[in-house]
């Protein structure tokens, strides 16, 4: 506890000195936002669209943006990882920590409570632009955690990857799995809007049940709450296991 | 040594050390093919939409597919460019007898033989995942020599930055920036499709112009307006790009 609590101090005094650089992890969602929101309104004059979803592009847009933004930022923390290996001084903090796996949730909860600046820009962005949160309280809570969730699950597998690698360079390895993951779903349609070789693996991407959920919460219908925790808990479960992995494996390398 | 000459030399040099580092070449080819892979697949519905001007997404995407190849062509040249400021290189050969704008002519043509080899890439991935060409063969040989033009106008604009900054982590910092000029125009849609703000910055954005002039061999037949507006757009790039890329590398070097 002691280890993660001073972990947690250490990020958010850097957070704390530097504001804007949190705001980073937001920029290519945001962009995207613009965008798609104004690129491809017109699928919403498909009439699957309108079956499928029933509300604007705008607010069909935002689920994903908001996710994609809460990924970015769990993505950025194993960049942070890295840095701190590049200088010397993760392996000076794990000489030090009477217990490591304090080191892998101080980092976890740091990214966390920095997110919340990121969720903030977010949705008020999102509010300028015209999307509307037809759900009620429950439903909006439930859209946020999802989002916080997400960074959690970004931060375990870019964390896994920094602590193997121990570089910067393993940057790449960190983005483009979760961009593909990403970009392999509902991105543009509704799952049941959407045609062609992209719907097989949308169906079985973990990632759809988060966007999909999102988009109900959004809209205020009958969202599946139920099936979007055990996918969560699914897959943080297989990315913790990624993470402690990657502890174990930087703890052998000294 | 003619200008010819010393540009050759240079930009063989430049050509050599793309192809000699896959890492920087890579990603420019396979990021814009996978993204317009998952995107024309999630958004092809789009031509159903009437008045779509293309047979397919993919067709109409296959343009912009291209230009966001040679953005990353432009920068890595941009970025080589920074790191012969930074190791003393650039230093050492104008104490030669060069003359100065071969540098950033040869910077120029490298990149422009990359853009041809991305713009060949781009092309061929698109018609493999069955975009169709309406002029054909003369028509894709026309899509890569714009290629060839956009690789050069956005390696004028790489080469300012380099010159200006002198250094290559700086340059790649402007990547963001580029990207977004590039996506805020017609890339992911046509202008007839855009509304309210985002058509206005397309409608004064350079890149449209550009991207709708390599479309049009794809999408539409022969008309030679999109092209000429193209050639025009990229010619004012390369004016800017290597104007200041010149007046930059007089400044630095005439400080030392």
């Amino acid at each position: 506890m002691d280890v993660t609590k001073a972990v947690v101090y250490r990020n958010m005094r850097a957070f704390a000195a530097r504001p804007v650089a949190n705001v980073i992890p937001m920029v290519f969602p945001l962009m995207f936002f613009a965008t798609f929101a104004g690129g491809f309104s017109r699928l919403s004059d498909l009439p699957a669209f309108e079956q499928a979803f029933g509300s604007n592009y705008v607010t069909f847009q935002f689920a994903f943006v908001w996710l994609q933004a809460s990924a970015f930022q769990g993505m950025f923390s194993g960049f942070g990882i890295a840095r701190d290996y590049e200088s010397g001084f993760a392996r000076r903090m794990m000489l030090a920590a009477p217990n490591r796996y304090g080191i892998l949730s101080g980092y976890l909860v740091g990214t966390l409570m920095r997110s919340m600046l990121g969720a903030a820009i977010v949705f008020s962005v999102g509010r300028l632009a015209g999307a509307r949160f037809a759900g009620g309280i429950v439903d909006t809570v439930l859209l946020v955690s999802s989002g916080f969730m997400l960074t959690a699950l970004a931060s375990l597998w870019s964390a896994g990857v920094a602590l193997r690698f121990r570089s910067i360079q393993a940057g790449p390895l960190m983005q483009m799995p979760i961009f593909i993951v990403i970009f392999l779903s509902p991105v543009f349609l509704p799952l049941a809007a959407m045609t062609g070789w992209i719907k097989q693996p949308a169906r079985i991407n973990p990632f759809t049940v988060f966007i999909e959920e999102a988009r109900n919460f959004l809209t205020g219908r009958d969202a599946r709450g139920f099936l979007l925790f055990v996918v969560a808990m699914a897959t943080l479960a297989v990315l913790s296991t990624w993470a402690v992995r990657g502890l174990r494996s930087a703890e052998r390398a000294g | 040594m003619t200008l010819l000459t010393q540009t050759s030399v240079l930009a063989w040099r430049s050509i050599k050390r793309t192809f000699q580092q896959p890492a920087a070449l890579v990603p420019s080819l396979l990021f814009p093919l996978l993204f317009m892979a998952v995107t024309t697949a999630g958004a092809g519905r789009i031509a159903e939409v009437p008045s779509f001007p293309a047979r397919s997404y993919l067709d109409f995407y296959v343009a912009g597919a291209l230009v966001q190849g040679t953005l990353f062509g432009g920068i890595n040249a941009g970025t080589a460019l920074a790191v012969d400021i930074e190791e003393g290189f650039m230093r050492r050969l104008l104490l030669t007898p060069l003359v100065r704008p071969a540098v950033l002519v040869a910077a120029g043509a490298g990149a422009m033989v990359v853009g041809a080899v991305q713009g060949t890439v781009m092309l061929v991935g698109g018609v493999i995942g069955g975009a169709r060409v309406q002029t054909g063969v003369a028509g894709g040989v026309v899509v890569i020599g714009l290629a060839m033009l956009v690789a050069l106008a956005f390696s004028s604009l790489g080469a300012f930055v380099a010159t200006w900054t002198g250094s290559s982590e700086s340059t790649q910092i402007f990547f963001p920036f580029f990207f977004v000029m590039m996506i805020f125009s017609s890339y992911f849609m046509p202008r007839s499709f855009l509304v309210g703000w985002f058509k206005t910055i397309a409608t004064y954005n350079p890149a449209t112009y550009i991207i709708e002039a390599i479309r049009s061999p794809i999408t539409t037949g022969w008309s030679f307006r999109p092209i000429a507006y193209g050639l025009l757009a990229i010619a004012g790039i390369c004016v800017v790009g290597f104007g200041g890329a010149a007046r930059a590398l007089r400044t630095r070097f005439a400080r030392s």
